[in-house]
């Protein structure tokens, strides 16, 4: 037993006599007592730091999510609108997978020149570059350039094709298929307003020319000749997609990271925002904290003061 | 189950904290009302008790110290005076306060003891709790506890012997 236990004997007297008349509590207390006993228990209701805490924590994340959510975008690539009209350039690599090229601005019915850069790292730089030229005339294409170097099967070979535009997708899945993408970059150009301008002209000169005579007339029918031959040859180009295929047996000097998808975006831009919520926190902290030492300072003294007032009210020095 | 729980507990510490709080206060009448309260608050909290920290009684003999201290402290600003006035007035009724069958000389002794030294001898005489937990419930270490109950006691003999001889 710990000495702390123990009363003196010398007092063994005084407290057996203590002990045998210690006080007991009259009826009417007992009875005040029952009654509170049987009292249904009351739940008390007490202020925790963690219910503002919790929810606050629980608000800046979800809020975080839902941000990241919202601003990652769609399935699509993000596309870039250069400050040319009419332009939209898509730039994207992405080695596992050609149909994630997206079909940003898919020719549509609008007369749109289509033009792809890929640049692919091969094994064998013969054999790519025959089954390309392969794939190409399969789809209905042709070869318009070829700069073909080395010729042993290592280096670097340029083709520039010409795709049908309507089968332009199908193409870049299948050179897409032929190694590992380095780079990757779409620019399409609308041209249907040029065709509109020029047929709204040829349609007028049409009406026209019925009503004039000599050179008026000569004139009128040489810029409709022209007017019609510009708008052949603009619909023919629109017709064929332009891909220029960069083959290379070398390792690229940075590799292109891929791109990431709808979760990775949202998920980044969610610890983007978390981030941003944390160095609130920390700033509303550092500022807050000469308040809250001063707020614990108070409340120690408070507290110490307490104590004393408490040892002199028990009668204690 | 907890109200039934409550109840029990109630009635098996009513005398230990009544005579605690009879033992702090030196007042009846005072002493019974503080008990109420103390059970009053105990059902309220009774939800927070937790018996790996202490035992029934202990419990509530903090929750009773706290609200005698209460009580101590709201009379003193209504008082505006720093006595034991508690003390003095259940000296000045010059009844039996203490227990029942207590000599005239260890009553008049024990009335003569300060609130703080009466809290000591009650805890760890009347109510029967160990140093240990007689200390944790008046806030302070066990040796200071039993060298405050030494010399309690050592006072209260000093003053019936001192009756006595009178």
């Amino acid at each position: 037993m710990s000495s702390h236990n123990v009363i003196d004997e010398q007092f063994d007297e005084l407290v057996r006599e203590l002990r045998a008349a210690s006080p007991e509590a009259p009826p009417a207390l007992r009875e005040r007592v029952r009654e509170i006993a049987a009292r249904p228990p009351v739940q008390e209701r007490r202020f925790r730091l963690t219910w503002v805490l919790a929810p606050a924590a629980a608000a800046a994340v979800a809020g975080a999510v839902v941000i990241g959510i919202v601003s990652s975008g769609g399935e699509r690539p993000e596309q870039v609108a250069t400050p040319e009209a009419g332009r939209t350039t898509l730039k994207q690599a992405d080695t596992a997978s050609a149909g994630a090229f997206g079909d940003p601005v898919a020719p549509g019915k609008r007369a749109q020149l289509y033009m792809a850069d890929i640049t692919l790292r091969v094994r064998d730089l013969s054999a790519k570059t025959q089954e390309a030229l392969r794939i190409t005339r399969g789809l209905g294409g042709y070869l318009r350039v070829v700069d073909y170097g080395e010729g042993t099967g290592r280096g670097n070979a340029n083709l520039v094709l010409r795709v049908p535009i309507e089968r332009v997708q199908q193409a870049i899945v299948r050179f897409s298929q032929l190694g590992t993408i380095l780079d990757q970059q779409v620019k399409v150009r609308d041209v249907q307003p040029q065709l509109d301008k020029r047929f709204r002209r040829i349609a007028e000169l049409r009406r026209t020319i019925p009503t004039l005579a000599g050179d008026a007339l000569a004139a009128a029918q040489a810029e409709l000749e022209a007017l019609q031959t510009a708008q052949a040859r603009e619909r023919r180009q629109a017709s064929f997609a332009t891909v220029s295929l960069n083959l290379t047996t070398k390792e690229a000097d940075t590799a292109v990271p891929a791109a990431p998808g709808r979760i990775e975006r949202a998920l980044e831009r969610a610890g983007d925002v978390l981030t941003a919520e944390l160095v609130a926190v920390v700033y509303a902290v550092v500022v807050a904290a000469p308040f809250i030492l001063l707020g614990i300072a108070l409340i120690a003294f408070a507290r110490a003061q307490r104590r004393r007032t408490d040892r002199r009210l028990l009668g204690q020095p | 189950m907890a109200e039934t729980n409550f109840a029990s507990v109630a009635e098996e510490h009513l005398d230990a904290v009544y005579a605690f709080l009879l033992y702090l206060t030196g007042d009846r009448t005072v002493a019974e009302d503080l008990t109420g309260e103390t059970f009053e608050r105990a059902l309220v909290r009774w939800r927070r008790f937790d018996p790996r920290r202490g035992t029934p009684k202990t419990w509530l003999c903090q929750l009773a110290r706290s609200a005698a201290l209460d009580h101590f402290r709201s009379e003193s600003r209504r008082r505006r005076r720093e006595d034991t006035y508690a003390f003095l007035d259940a000296r000045s009724g010059g009844t039996e306060v203490f227990g029942n069958g207590l000599s005239p000389e260890l009553e008049v002794a024990l009335q003569s003891l300060s609130p703080g030294e009466r809290e000591v001898i009650a805890l760890r005489v009347i109510c029967d709790l160990d140093g240990e937990t007689a200390a944790r419930v008046l806030g302070i270490s066990p040796t200071a506890c039993s060298t405050r109950l030494s010399r309690a006691l050592q006072k209260l003999e000093e003053k019936v012997r001192d009756d006595v001889l009178a």
